[in-house]
């Protein structure tokens, strides 16, 4: 009986000391990846910024915009050039597209001008407003992302064309047109 | 491995034909009197000085830090004047790319250089040509724009290009854009100083230009030859059987298809080209009786690639696909856009308006998609700053490669993909 008391404690302490060394093993690695996910998740966040941001020049950060954006995970708040004119640009990038879309609609409802041209669907939504001061605002999901863009600068007409510099996937921006390829021979 | 022979010939050709772009209009007169030849030993001294800068200043020429040179091989004016020495690199003892350097002092001093293969690898075959037609058979030749060839006689050459024989002039006078030539250039001056004698430390002096030539190496050149017309439906025509679309299965698709294949190469034989053009052609949503697509759908057929596939394989087709796909499209895009591309070995969709013919007359273009492979730019000594000449492209029509100049078309977009 004794003997078969002392197998039973071995087994009991065999089965801790496994338990043991998996939750060692595998916890802690489990908690890296998951810190991993989150860095990386991070640095694609930037890199969708940093992709945004490739055709400008003369980047200077500074803080712009009256109405105060929330949310994002990270972003861009400054001034570019096109090579010639200085524009206020802000890009906001969200995880989640569609909190992009409600800090869209709330700055659509709190800019004024007059409504140039826009352009609505599921993946992309974008204004153009003209005025004293002209706006483009979007948002568009972008590499599993929602980008926020807003572009100031004086007259519409230059800040439409600056926006043929953002990279999309789903965007068919102000003044760009869609040509039917068929390469036929 | 014809048409990459052919690729790579066709680069270290259009990088003459750079050269003589940057150089000026080339025109039939007398060879300048004054600064005599290159030495070979100056023209190594200046082709190890690039040597260094381009492992320096020139992504993913790293590798040539460590490498050698090959003995230089002559090319002539057709007169008999040499005109260039022709350095292979070798890496690990392997050849990796090549080193054209002048061989008169009026020229600049760097004609061209690049990876892949160097133009005389291509000489072999000119001389069996050349042999089974009866031509005597000299110098190698090489005089300006469109001009590798083998010498067959005093005035026809074998062009190393396409084989044919071709005419040329007697006497060649170049007008270099660029006032410095290699006459000027302190590596020529008698020295012993090694450190000194190399131009590119003299902080970007000189101003003359550097032909650079890159090019993806992997990218398939292909075209769809499946017919079209059948009743059967999507997908049971995927691979080579006949589409129910007409026989054309669109531009885009092929375009697309080469850089899939690049980045899934167990894909490229003749069966799973056709196969993975029709599934873009479905997932593009081309249109089945014009072969036509916008760039929207490009994007999202080349996303949506590899869900298509997966849900396929087994049934329709077998082998795997290991990437997913994004694609971002670029209404602006720079030089550096493409040049950054092809340095990162990058394949690209380049999407035409109104394009024009490619510079061997293919075309022209129309509205088309092709896929971008590769480039010819000028750069400053320093690389600095590169201004781009050529785009080399898979034009979908054919299985050859082709090189279209930059800004040849009313307008032109480019589609961004990659593979994670």
């Amino acid at each position: 009986m004794k003997i078969k008391q002392s197998q039973w404690l071995r087994g009991f302490l065999f089965f801790l000391l496994l338990f043991v060394l998996l939750a060692t093993f595998y916890l802690p690695h489990s908690l890296l990846r998951n810190d991993g996910n989150d860095i990386a998740s991070n640095s694609c966040l930037e890199c969708v910024l940093k992709e945004m941001l490739l055709h400008f020049e003369n980047r200077t950060e500074e803080k712009w915009l009256s109405i105060n954006v929330s949310g994002f995970d990270t972003g861009f708040e400054g001034t570019v050039s096109n090579g010639t004119t200085p524009f206020n640009v802000a890009l906001f990038v969200y995880g989640n597209f569609s909190e992009c879309m409600d800090q869209f609609r709330f700055l659509k409802s709190n800019l004024t001008g007059d409504v140039i041209n826009g352009s609505e669907n599921r993946f992309c939504m974008w204004e153009l407003l003209g005025g004293d001061e002209s706006y483009y605002i979007e948002c568009s999901e972008f590499k599993g992302t929602g980008v926020l863009i807003v572009v100031n600068g004086h007259d519409w007409q230059s800040v439409a064309k600056l926006t043929w510099r953002f990279p999309t996937q789903r965007c068919i921006r102000p003044g760009t047109r869609i040509v039917i390829q068929t390469g036929h021979q | 491995m014809k048409s990459r022979k052919t690729a790579i010939l066709s680069v270290v050709f259009f990088a003459v034909l750079v050269l003589s772009s940057l150089a000026g209009a080339l025109s039939i007169g007398q060879i300048p009197a004054r600064n005599g030849p290159v030495t070979p030993s100056e023209a190594t001294l200046v082709a190890q000085k690039h040597l260094h800068g381009a492992s320096e200043h020139i992504p993913n020429f790293e590798d040539w830090k460590n490498s050698k040179l090959s003995r230089p091989v002559v090319y002539y004016f057709p007169n008999g004047t040499k005109s260039a020495y022709e350095f292979t690199v070798l890496v690990n003892g392997k050849p990796d790319g090549f080193i054209l350097v002048a061989a008169q002092r009026y020229m600049p001093p760097i004609l061209e250089f690049g990876k892949g293969e160097a133009p005389s690898t291509r000489i072999h075959y000119a001389q069996k040509v050349a042999m089974n037609k009866g031509y005597k058979v000299g110098n190698l030749i090489y005089y300006g724009a469109l001009t590798y060839g083998l010498q067959i006689g005093s005035n026809k050459m074998l062009s190393l290009v396409d084989r044919k024989v071709q005419n040329v002039p007697k006497n060649i006078k170049f007008h270099f854009r660029k006032s410095t030539s290699i006459a000027e250039n302190e590596i020529l001056k008698p020295t012993t100083s090694r450190s000194s004698v190399f131009p590119l430390e003299d902080g970007g002096s000189d101003e003359h230009l550097v032909s650079v030539v890159r090019s993806i190496q992997g990218v398939p050149a292909w075209t769809s030859t499946d017919k079209g017309g059948a009743s059967t439906q999507y997908p049971f025509n995927v691979g080579s059987a006949r589409d129910p679309w007409i026989d054309w299965d669109g531009c885009a698709a092929v375009a697309a298809s080469m850089i899939i294949a690049y980045y899934e190469p167990q894909l490229k034989d003749e069966w799973d080209r056709e196969a993975v053009i029709d599934v873009l052609h479905h997932t593009m949503g081309i249109d089945d009786n014009t072969g036509g697509s916008v760039w929207t759908t490009q994007v999202v057929g080349i996303e949506n690639f590899k869900e298509e596939w997966d849900y396929l394989r087994g049934w329709i087709v077998y082998k795997p696909v290991y990437h997913d796909f994004t694609a971002t499209f670029y209404e602006y895009w720079t030089d550096m856009d493409v040049i950054s591309e092809v340095n990162n070995n990058h394949p690209f969709m380049l999407g035409l308006e109104n394009g024009g013919r490619a510079s061997d007359g293919t075309g022209p273009y129309g509205n088309h998609a092709v896929t971008g492979v590769g480039y010819i730019a000028a750069c400053s000594e320093d690389y600095s700053n590169c201004e781009l000449v050529y785009i080399e492209i898979h034009d979908t029509w054919n299985f050859e490669t082709h090189y279209i100049y930059n800004g040849n078309w009313i307008d032109a977009d480019i589609i961004k993909v990659r593979a994670s």
